[in-house]
């Protein structure tokens, strides 16, 4: 029994000797975060903290860990988690303070023109077509359990019809028209859309994305559905418990600064929170925002697992 | 929506489906081995027992290349009961080896004028169901807790008790669901573990001395030869996969200290495997020397046996919810995951420890004492040379164990701690050759050491000890 002990007490001993690392800042986001290079560079020559990030999936993974993990985050601040999962992060109190807007964009289905041009199909005006017959089998969607895009789309169609009935039956209505639904934003854009050499010429992305798809020629690869979308705004905080609060605060704020507000653009594709910082010109000729938005004034956190259920009785029976 | 009594009665089913079939199957291979060559019998041995300990998670991943993309749930369940039957056909198939009837008696019957099917059916079956039925309750209960396999070979569609825990806790954040769903996941684990121990199940004689039996069995060699074919075919096609899938084996192997196409894993493979290794290590070092403690006891230990017949995920589902009531020391750290692995770490060593301390002879310990031996000196020169095998299969069962553990990982190892398994299983997750390439160059590394390690340790020996 004593040598039993005396193995357990080592073991213990062993956990306490690994001290906190407080020269670096660790920064949890979802899969598709991009910060260049140079801009870590400066952050960490400006900040003395290196920089570690840590990826966690899509945005609903993303919440989720921070949440299973709040007693002991694997990372002292965050960047990515939008206004549809906000509620979630909220109601756990994982958040050490305010979360701060860092960039938004309009989540609005995209679809390829020379894929279009070639198959002599009319493309699509709006996601309310998307059932019709000429389009079946050319959709691809992200689940909207882990994906904001996709928890972004399942808002929309419960905004821009009157019942729960209507929305069931356009549900229904693309799942009978083959739609695909994708594990995450990355599956379906870069391996099911057709301009990476998918099957999916119509795919559910940002407002913005056609900014990605120029050709070399300076003509369009890709168009967006700008009318009834959703935008989608992307956060950054401290994270409750963090070890490195200092570090965490230092890379919110950078974050929020003029240099990273102007590589977002380019970088991620999404419009800056600060709205005098100018966006390329170029950029803005293809990246166009929506006309039209619907769903902002939703109530997510009421209304968030009803209606996943009720997308889940649709597509996982 | 699937009710909890449905997931129950699937993962019963899936889990008595698994035992029957592989008893059938198992039941001719093992009469037919204990009848061939002993050069012969040592490599059919290895390779049909190979399967049997990999990590169910490993299992799964060999077989979904083979799989449709398209599978629906009820393929996705005879895939499931397959792939256990490819894992546990060899284990029956060992234990019914090591339980041959006397040859006496298989004579005296054939004098009496019995034919070959009347001998097996009235002389010798009755007298090896008692072993293969409780083995077959052990195979139930491992076919009711391989979590990673059905995620894999399931592609999400055929849902258990386990894979529905870790969706309402990991996915729902909602842990009173989580817990009920816990809660009849254990008891059905614990219900097949009970019933196989007082039937007297003894899983140990895996690696023990067989008798060579003169009743062979045409049908065994028939089905054991496919059996061998079976498997052989699932690695060979791992390999070839390795070696063609994406950039190449070269390149798919180099991969592997990269962090997959896009920087999809927070951590390459090779830091992910590192992280598995000290967790063997450290689960290692708990595991064995408490388990060779209690195994020296004079009373069999029912209690110490018990984690055996709970689910990793129950395992690593409470740990999560006690993690928010630990020091951040300990619930953030690495640590945890290697403790809780030895949790069922332990009996599993204990199994295999327990006969082989027992049947050391009384007279040759008290002799030592009599001279002066004690502790550690009674250990490394008197009892451990004489039971070196059993604690090399403890070691072996303990390290494949640790380093394929899925279950528990899930719920309890973050980021850049994540192990081997779980960047696995990123990898696969996401559709791409050049991800895909790299988790089957990984794959075909851990079933290259599976393959060594038992046959090293397959080698049978005049001094072994049996288990009965």
């Amino acid at each position: 029994m004593k040598k039993i002990a005396l193995l357990i007490a080592s073991a213990l001993t062993l956990s306490g000797c690994a001290a906190a690392e407080n020269t670096t800042v660790r920064l949890a986001a979802h899969d598709s975060f991009v910060i260049s290079d140079e801009l870590m560079a400066e952050f960490q020559s400006e900040s003395g903290f290196d920089l570690e990030i840590i990826r966690l999936g899509d945005t609903g993974s993303l919440t989720n860990q921070l949440v299973l993990t709040k007693n002991a985050p694997v990372a002292d601040a965050f960047f990515g988690i939008d206004n549809t999962f906000q509620s979630v992060a909220l109601e756990n109190e994982v958040v050490d303070g305010e979360m701060s807007a860092i960039d938004f964009s309009d989540v609005c289905f995209n679809y390829d023109l020379d894929w279009f041009a070639d198959s002599e199909i009319t493309p699509p005006t709006s996601w309310r077509e998307l059932g019709q017959e000429q389009y079946r089998g050319l959709t691809v969607v992200t689940n909207p359990r882990f994906s904001s895009p996709g928890l972004a789309f399942l808002a929309t169609t419960h905004a821009g019809f009157e019942t729960s009935a209507e929305v069931f039956a356009y549900w229904r209505s693309i799942r009978d028209n083959e739609l695909k639904v994708s594990g995450s934003w990355e599956d379906a854009y870069f391996v099911d859309f057709t301009r990476y050499g998918g099957d999916r010429p119509i795919v559910l992305s940002y407002a913005s994305s056609p900014a990605a798809e120029v050709n070399e020629d300076g003509s369009a690869g890709s168009k967006a559905l700008t009318s009834e979308c959703f935008r989608q705004t992307e956060y950054a905080g401290v994270l409750e418990n963090a070890q490195n609060k200092a570090g965490a605060e230092a890379i919110v704020e950078f974050l929020l600064a003029d240099n990273f507000q102007a590589s977002v653009p380019s970088a991620m594709y999404v419009y800056p929170a600060n709205t005098e910082i100018e966006v390329p010109a170029d950029w803005a000729m293809f990246a166009t925002p929506a006309t039209s938005v619907l769903g902002v004034d939703l109530n997510f956190s009421e209304n968030r697992e009803r209606w996943l259920k009720d997308w889940s009785d649709v597509f996982d029976n | 929506m699937t009710t909890n009594l449905e997931l129950f009665v699937t993962t019963a089913l899936i889990a008595l489906a698994s035992a029957v079939v592989s008893a059938l199957i198992g039941y001719p291979i093992g009469n037919w081995l204990a009848s061939v060559s002993k050069s012969y019998r040592r490599f059919v041995s290895a390779v049909i027992v190979v399967p049997f300990l990999l990590p169910p998670f490993l299992v799964g991943l060999s077989l979904l290349p083979l799989q449709s993309p398209e599978m629906n749930s009820r393929f996705g369940i005879l895939w499931i009961v397959g792939a256990h039957v490819l894992m546990n056909a060899g284990f029956m198939a060992r234990i019914v080896s090591a339980n041959q009837v006397p040859s006496d008696q298989v004579e005296a019957a054939s004098l009496d004028g019995a034919g070959r099917l009347s001998t097996r059916f009235f002389v010798e079956l009755p007298q090896q169901l008692g072993g293969m039925l409780s083995a077959g309750l052990l195979v139930a209960l491992y076919s009711a807790t391989s979590y990673g396999l059905v995620l894999t070979l399931g592609q999400g569609k055929v849902q258990t008790l386990e894979t529905e825990i870790a969706t309402a806790a990991l996915r729902d954040l909602d842990f009173n669901s989580a817990l009920v769903l816990a809660l009849l996941q254990t008891a059905l684990t614990l219900c097949f573990f009970y019933l196989a121990r007082s039937i007297g199940a003894e899983p140990t004689s895996l690696f023990g001395e067989q008798v060579p039996a003169s009743n062979g069995s045409r049908l065994g060699w028939i089905l054991g030869t496919l059996l061998l074919a079976a498997i052989g075919f699932v690695f060979i096609q791992v390999f070839y996969r390795a070696a063609t899938l994406g950039p190449g084996l070269v390149q798919n192997v180099q991969n592997l200290g990269g962090k997959g196409a896009r920087d999809l894993l927070n951590i390459s493979v090779l830091d992910a495997s590192i992280n598995s290794l000290r967790n063997l290590v450290v689960a290692a070092l708990i595991a064995l020397p408490i388990a060779w403690l209690i195994a020296g006891r004079r009373k069999t230990s029912f209690g110490v046996l018990l984690p055996i017949g709970i689910s990793p995920v129950v395992f690593g589902l409470v740990f999560l919810i006690l993690s928010g009531y630990l020091p951040a020391g300990i619930s953030g750290s690495w640590l945890l995951v290697p403790m809780v692995q030895s949790l069922f770490l332990i009996p599993l060593s204990y199994q295999v420890l327990r006969p082989a301390r027992q049947a050391v002879s009384l007279e040759i310990k008290d002799a030592a004492r009599l001279d002066g031996a004690v502790g550690w000196q009674m250990f490394s020169q008197v009892e451990a040379p004489l039971v070196r095998k059993p604690l090399a299969i403890a070691g072996a069962f303990v390290a494949l164990g640790s380093l394929g553990e899925f279950g528990a990982a899930s719920f309890l190892a973050y980021g850049s701690e994540a192990t081997l398994p779980l960047v696995l299983f990123r990898l696969i997750a996401r559709p791409g050759a050049e991800n895909f390439g790299m988790a089957m160059a990984a794959a075909s590394l851990f079933v290259l050491i599976a393959f060594v390690v038992v046959w090293f340790i397959s080698r049978e020996s005049r001094t072994e000890l049996q288990d009965r």
